[in-house]
């Protein structure tokens, strides 16, 4: 089964493509300056398969709302509605968490940043991904991690995170490169939520929490 | 090979989706409105509308599609609005048309919004005779343009700050009249007397608009005179802004003979510019051509329409934002 996975939350974005948990194509291997479409086909010339080959869609759903978010979005949902097969959201607090938890075995406290000083606050651990948070780093983290004497972080909140602990032992990792391998890997165990039009993907917004 | 384009239209807070055929019948009109979203805020917020549309967007192409009778292999090509418009509600109508072309294997063009605006008086009947002098006015864009043929085109001028209809809805909203204030205005002018003596901006300066200064004179107005009545204020602006429509596109149709005069965008549902422009054609002894009000707006199928021009001549332009476009772009 040829599966897509697309993932915009990050500055570059990461499209692959998959056979079971076999990573085909990566985007990341090649210019970062192709836009997704071009990526897409790119992807398709490379593997030598058709667009309707693929039968699973996997997309990063954020959080974060932003543009960059809901341009993945946006073409997943597209694909799969042209297609006539479903697509799956995923947190990109899932896609870093397996990501860091496989790198250091370690839970993984990922962030994104959102307006007026808030942010979005993931926290993975041993393979589940607990309820996203949103709000003030400062007041929301300690709670997070106060039974830990030991944890990954990724996102921009990193060196703030590492000074706000100086007991505790933190491996701040930004380097989301295995991303295109990971959403591949998983996308078995994650298809119990695609979602078939008419229902489609919907980025994760600050409205979620508020 | 089909006959039928696929027009998506996602520039501003309407998710429009159409399928059109060379001739311009129009097979079918989807459009999911956001106003109610955009109501409470008095204008349109540009966050807000990129995430209705990409709620929208695939149930309307669906609508588009079943209300067609059609399947997507029965489609020439995909069109779909690049720009200008808001970068968040472009994206979200780029990259659906993107993946739908991948996924069924037909060519997607960018069009300029504009150029769909220029195209809209076509769509079921043929209404435009060339050459024709053009007045775009909508609550995005103001201009006065020349056009040879329908894809041949001169800029004359256009606004140099505010759109005739955002500045509708900012004197609506200074009235208390909702969102969107520019057919409340109409309303409420027609019941009052235009006797405030608002600047007529930019009157000697050619094709050329402004709109802010009169936008701050009914504000200043407004302050001075707490009792002002709300009737005749619209009256007075309305006058006001008619006076300039008027006079400069009288201007340009003396200047740029043409055998027909077009009035595209959201303001032409205005019922005294369409009395004063009637007016001006039949003195001039130019045809009037206005398109059907659900034309005027932002729809789809004016890019559908517009896609066609591009196909015929051969231009491909990648389904990229351009968030800045002119009227003489493709």
């Amino acid at each position: 089964m040829l599966t897509l996975g697309i993932s915009t939350s990050s500055n570059h974005f990461i499209l692959a493509l998959g056979e079971g948990d076999r990573l085909l194509f990566n985007s990341g291997d090649y210019e970062s300056d192709k836009d997704i479409g071009a990526m897409m086909m790119l992807a398709l010339e490379k593997t030598q398969r058709s667009a309707q080959d693929i039968r699973r869609i996997m997309v990063d759903i954020g959080p974060g709302g932003t543009s960059r978010v809901r341009t993945g979005v946006a073409f997943a949902n597209g694909l799969a509605f042209s297609l006539d097969i479903g697509v799956c959201p995923v947190s990109f607090f899932e896609l870093t968490g397996q990501l860091l938890w496989k790198r250091h075995r370690l839970p993984v406290v990922s962030t994104i940043n959102s307006l007026k000083g808030n942010a979005y606050i993931g926290f993975f651990d041993q393979g589940v991904l607990h309820p996203t948070r949103f709000g003030f780093i400062d007041q929301i983290l300690p709670d997070m991690v106060a039974s830990l004497d030991a944890f990954a972080v990724a996102g921009p909140h990193s060196e703030a995170i590492q000074a706000m602990f100086p007991d505790k032992k933190i491996v701040g990792d930004n380097d989301l490169a295995g991303i295109a391998q990971v959403i591949i890997e998983h996308s078995a165990e994650l298809a119990h939520r695609e979602l078939k039009f008419p229902q489609v993907a919907l980025p994760i917004t600050e409205k979620h929490f508020l | 090979m089909s006959d039928l384009i696929l027009g998506i239209e996602t520039s501003c807070d309407d998710t429009a989706v159409a399928v059109v055929d060379a001739a311009g019948k129009v097979h079918s009109s989807a459009i999911s409105s956001q106003l109610k979203t955009h109501a409470a805020f008095g204008g349109v917020f540009p966050e807000f509308a990129a995430r209705e549309h990409i709620t929208n967007i695939l149930p309307t192409v669906h609508e588009a599609l079943r209300l067609a009778g059609i399947q997507p292999a029965d489609l020439k090509a995909i069109g779909v609005t690049r720009g200008p418009g808001l970068i968040g509600s472009l994206l979200v109508g780029l990259h659906t048309a993107t993946a739908l072309g991948i996924g069924w294997n037909k060519p997607v063009i960018g069009i300029n919004h504009l150029r769909g605006h220029l195209r809209s008086a076509d769509l079921e009947e043929r209404r435009v005779v060339y050459p024709a002098t053009i007045l775009m006015v909508s609550g995005g864009h103001s201009l006065l343009a020349y056009m040879r043929n329908e894809t041949d085109i001169r800029l004359l001028g256009s606004t140099r700050d505010d759109s005739v209809g955002e500045v509708f809805d900012k004197v609506g909203r200074m009235l208390g009249l909702g969102y969107p204030g520019g057919p409340e205005v109409d309303r409420l002018a027609r019941q009052g007397q235009p006797n405030i003596p608002f600047p007529r901006p930019l009157m000697q300066n050619g094709y050329e608009f402004s709109f802010s200064g009169l936008k701050s004179a009914v504000s200043r107005y407004l302050a001075a005179h707490p009792d002002a009545v709300a009737a005749d204020v619209a009256a007075s602006f309305v006058q006001a802004v008619m006076e300039v429509l008027v006079k400069k596109s009288r201007l340009a149709l003396k200047k740029y003979p043409s055998k027909s005069f077009l009035i595209v965008g959201g303001v032409a549902a205005n019922s005294q510019l369409r009395q004063q422009a009637a007016q001006l054609c039949q003195s001039l002894g130019v045809q009037l051509s206005l398109p059907p009000m659900q034309w005027s707006t932002d729809n789809g199928a004016m890019i559908a329409l517009a896609t066609f021009d591009y196909l015929k001549l051969g231009i491909y332009k990648p389904p990229m934002p351009q968030l800045q476009l002119s009227i003489t772009e493709f």
